[in-house]
């Protein structure tokens, strides 16, 4: 039986490495890919806890969040069609001109 | 029942206010439905008014059910708050009773002659619902039986004033008169609302009358009044002024009567409001409006026989207005103007009769001025109308050939303000002048009197000389409006602002001139192409044409009561008794009655202390006996509708009212003569230029009073003040907000991953709190 600890450990891991990506990458795909990491390291604690608590509710919650993601996932992604039509690039650096 | 009086002409009014525009637009003849609407309002109140003054048991009949006690009619309680009680409740006492008579009569007389004045104007149904919510006003004012509601009324007149002086909305000098009219009477009403207050602070009710439980259906209310009645006379002294006892509360009063009843020095708005309709000029501003301050000081006699300081002011600015704007109506040069500054003269003579304590005499004077300054207006009124709206008496003359029913009924105007002997204004001009004659109230210092009746005799001189000289140059004499330019200084400014204001109702009068087309056919478009000819007529030769019968009706029922109104008070002096006078009788009980030097009048002291207080004043010798000596008024618990009783006055006082009779016959018969030879042959005579320009009372006041309030409210309130501290503080705080705001915007990098990185931050940062801190039993 792999102890609960080595599953958080994995999760804090995939949700770090998300972290990071979202805040060093520039490319607004890459960023996207890298939010829907930090959504997955957090289901993947969910389920972890709701396997150690021998509670059914985690994982109702797990499919909550996929539900959100796709929704998540088709508006993210028409945005960032919208922007990219706009602007030809994917930059998200580029997409500053809002400030004064 | 009284309700009927007051509550027709508003629904008049709101008909034509509401539906009127509709009922106009269907076609000119629908001017005859909106003035019928708004005469039938009026027609009602008329009869329902003379139905409750005239019937058994009513305020003025006098026969065997005789009637001393007013007649209430208690609507609701309006304010109730501790001990103040003001109800809208109705009371018709003698008093009342007839002013609510010759109001709705003279009112109704003068709606009809608007129909024609008024015809073929664009918003008929505005006059005319103006015209019936001042006959509402009116009436609650004289018929409220307490001051608050009074007031209402008092401020609804001088709101519908304003109406009507600004009624031609497209006229600047219209616009600009009416709001000196309302600022005006603004300063006298800051008086009288603080007279109220101090008639509340002394009694403890604002009421005239006592109301009986019965009346009120509640409690009893007692009357302000004969509380003040009940009180010792106040002395003569200035002191007394100020000092905020009777003699305050009734300069208060007074000061309000200044305003509304344009007396020295708030005259100044009437003149100029003559820039309304003439009908308006009539109604409102000669013969009902102006007369409320008159009204308001004889309802509250019991008030000003206890202070005879405020008596004696009265009298002198009564005769003080009555010279001094007699003396500027004889310079002038507008029929109304003319009109206008005899009218302030004289409502002076009936404050000079208030003054003096003869309180049926001003009312006397109200009624037949009513009817002759009524008759005069609307004579003008049927002069300007027949004139294309000329109204420079220097651009007519020879009026009497084209105008003969105006000519004849002015002349029955004419004479009566002149004092010729069978007509009105003879019996109360003359009242007035006798008793300022023989006054012995305290309020009057020895010989004041006579100098009074000096001022006041030489005031009748200068009317008739006036009058005398405007029939002369309206009637008489060559036909100047033939002229192009009559009158040397014809001022063009002045016809072009009518021709402007009247272009629709010029055109309508020349077609009636032409065409007599007053059928619907054919009227509107005669409207379009007569048009340019009403503007050349304007500056051309006009054919001045006599009015139609619904004016000239109006002008002959009141030319006949100048002449016959009179006659219900003959003095006994001249009657011999034969005809009892009817008018003192009626009224004697109604005021009350100012407390005289030592009894007989022959000790001319100047100690002037009343004898026994007010408990039982002295009557004036030639006074009818009071029988109900309680309390000198009508309302006091003795008066049991008895008719008082004529004493027959000695045989030396007799002569002497005879002989004063005939010298005030013998002044008016001079002042015409004078007038005529004076104006017959030159009535373009150049006249004193002081007495043309008003004596520059109005450029005094703008010196000494408006242009410093204006450069205060420039330079210190709105450029000090306004600019400087309210602009100061608003646009002080919106800059810090801006400052603030732009400190805290460079948080916002516009880059996409710095937020991401500082909502990390702060996670870690929430985290770390929780960790390190609020668990710090974890770290151990």
């Amino acid at each position: 039986m792999i102890p609960l600890s080595w599953y958080l450990a994995v999760s804090a891991v995939l949700f770090t490495i998300g972290v990071a990506g979202v805040i060093i990458k520039r490319n607004a795909i890459a960023m996207f890919m890298c939010i829907e990491l930090m959504l997955n390291a957090v289901n993947l604690s969910l389920v972890a806890f709701s396997s150690f608590f021998r509670d059914v509710s985690g994982q109702l919650f797990v499919f909550i969040v996929m539900t959100v993601a796709a929704a998540e996932a088709a508006v993210g992604l028409g945005i960032i069609l919208a922007v990219f039509r706009n602007r030809e690039s994917l930059d998200v650096d580029d997409a500053s001109v809002l400030k004064m | 029942m009284l309700r009927y009086i007051i509550f027709a002409p508003l629904v008049g009014a709101a008909v034509n206010w509401l539906v009127g525009r509709q009922l106009l637009r269907r076609g000119r003849t629908n001017e005859a439905l909106v003035g019928g609407i708004a005469c039938a309002a009026v027609g009602v109140s008329t009869v329902v008014a003379f139905i409750a003054a005239f019937k058994a048991g009513g305020a003025l009949h006098l026969g065997e059910a005789a009637n001393t006690q007013p007649v209430f009619d208690h609507l609701w309680t309006w304010i109730q708050v501790g001990r103040f009680r003001a109800d809208f409740g109705l009371a018709m006492d003698r008093l009342s009773g007839i002013y609510a008579c010759f109001i709705t009569f003279v009112g109704l007389l003068i709606h009809v002659f608007a129909i024609g004045y008024m015809h073929g104007d664009k918003s008929f149904y505005r006059f005319f619902a103006y015209l019936n919510l001042f006959m509402f006003m009116m009436l609650t004012l004289v018929l409220a039986d307490n001051l608050l509601l009074m007031f209402v009324g008092w401020e609804g007149v001088g709101l519908c004033s304003y109406l009507l002086i600004g009624y031609y909305i497209d006229r600047k000098e219209a616009g600009d008169a009416a709001k000196k009219a309302f600022v005006a009477n603004r300063v006298g009403d800051w008086g009288v609302v603080l007279g109220i207050m101090l008639v509340f602070a002394l009694t403890g009710s604002i009421s005239f009358f006592d109301k009986p439980a019965a009346a009120t259906g509640g409690t009893a209310v007692a009357s302000a009044l004969n509380t003040i009645a009940a009180l010792p006379v106040e002395a003569f002294s200035w002191h007394a002024l100020f000092a905020g006892g009777v003699t305050s509360a009734a300069l208060l009063l007074f000061i309000g009567a200044t305003g509304k009843s344009a007396q020295i020095p708030l005259y100044v708005w009437l003149p100029d409001a003559m820039a309304g309709p003439t009908p308006v000029s009539a109604l409102i501003h000669a013969a009902t409006m102006v007369t409320a301050g008159v009204y308001m000081v004889v309802r509250c006699s019991a008030i000003y026989t206890h202070a005879p300081t405020v008596m004696f002011i009265v009298a002198i600015i009564g005769a003080a207005t009555a010279i001094f704007a007699a003396t500027i109506g004889l310079a002038q040069n507008d029929i109304k103007k003319v009109l206008a500054y005899s009218t302030v003269s004289q409502l002076g003579y009936m404050f000079l009769a208030c003054g003096v304590g003869a309180f049926v005499a001003a009312i006397f004077h109200v009624m037949t001025h009513a009817f002759f300054k009524a008759l005069l207006f609307l004579g003008s009124g049927s002069v300007i109308h027949g004139m294309h709206h000329e109204q420079d008496m220097r651009r007519m003359g020879g009026l009497r050939k084209y105008m003969p029913v105006t000519f004849l009924t002015m002349c029955a105007g004419w004479l009566a303000i002149c004092g010729i002997v069978p007509f009105a204004g003879f019996f109360s001009k003359d009242e007035i002048l006798w008793r300022a004659w023989s006054t012995t109230a305290t309020a009057i210092p020895a010989g004041a009197g006579k100098a009074l009746w000096f001022v006041g005799a030489v005031t009748a001189l200068l009317t008739a000389v006036y009058m005398t000289r405007l029939i002369v140059m309206t009637f008489t004499g060559g036909e100047r409006f033939r002229e192009a330019h009559a009158g040397g200084q014809a001022d063009d400014a002045h016809a072009q602002a009518y021709d402007k204001g009247h272009a629709p109702h010029d055109a309508q009068h020349t077609s009636t001139a032409v065409g007599h087309d007053d059928e619907a056919h054919g009227a509107a478009h005669a409207a379009d192409d007569k048009d340019a000819h009403a503007h050349e007529a304007q500056h051309g030769p006009v054919e001045p044409h006599e009015s139609p019968w619904v004016m000239t009706v109006p002008l002959a029922v009141l030319a006949v009561l100048s002449l016959v109104g009179g006659w219900v008070g003959i003095p006994y002096a001249l009657s011999g008794g034969a005809v009892p006078n009817y008018f003192e009788r009626t009224l004697e009980p109604a005021v009350a009655h100012a407390p005289e030097r030592g009894g007989a009048a022959h000790e001319a002291t100047g100690a002037g202390q009343p004898a026994e207080g007010a408990e039982a004043p002295q009557l004036l010798s030639r006074e009818p006996q009071h029988v109900d000596g309680a309390s000198p008024l009508s309302v006091g618990e003795g008066a049991a509708g008895e008719p008082a009783h004529e004493r027959v006055p000695t045989a030396a006082e007799l002569s002497q009212e005879r002989l004063f009779t005939g010298i005030s016959l013998l002044v008016a018969v001079l002042g015409i003569s004078l007038g005529y030879l004076a104006f017959s042959k030159r009535p373009l005579r150049a006249l004193p230029r002081l007495l043309e320009e008003k004596y520059r009372v109005d450029e005094l006041y703008d010196a000494a009073i408006i242009n410093p309030i204006k450069y205060v409210s420039r330079e210190g309130l709105w450029k000090l003040f306004d600019v400087g501290v309210i602009d100061g503080l608003v646009n002080g705080l919106a800059r810090a907000t801006r400052e603030v705001g732009d400190a805290v915007r460079r948080v916002q990098f516009g880059f996409v991953r710095s937020y991401a990185a500082i909502i990390l931050l702060g996670a870690l940062a929430v985290i770390g709190y929780f960790v390190y801190a609020a668990v710090p039993h974890l770290i151990h």
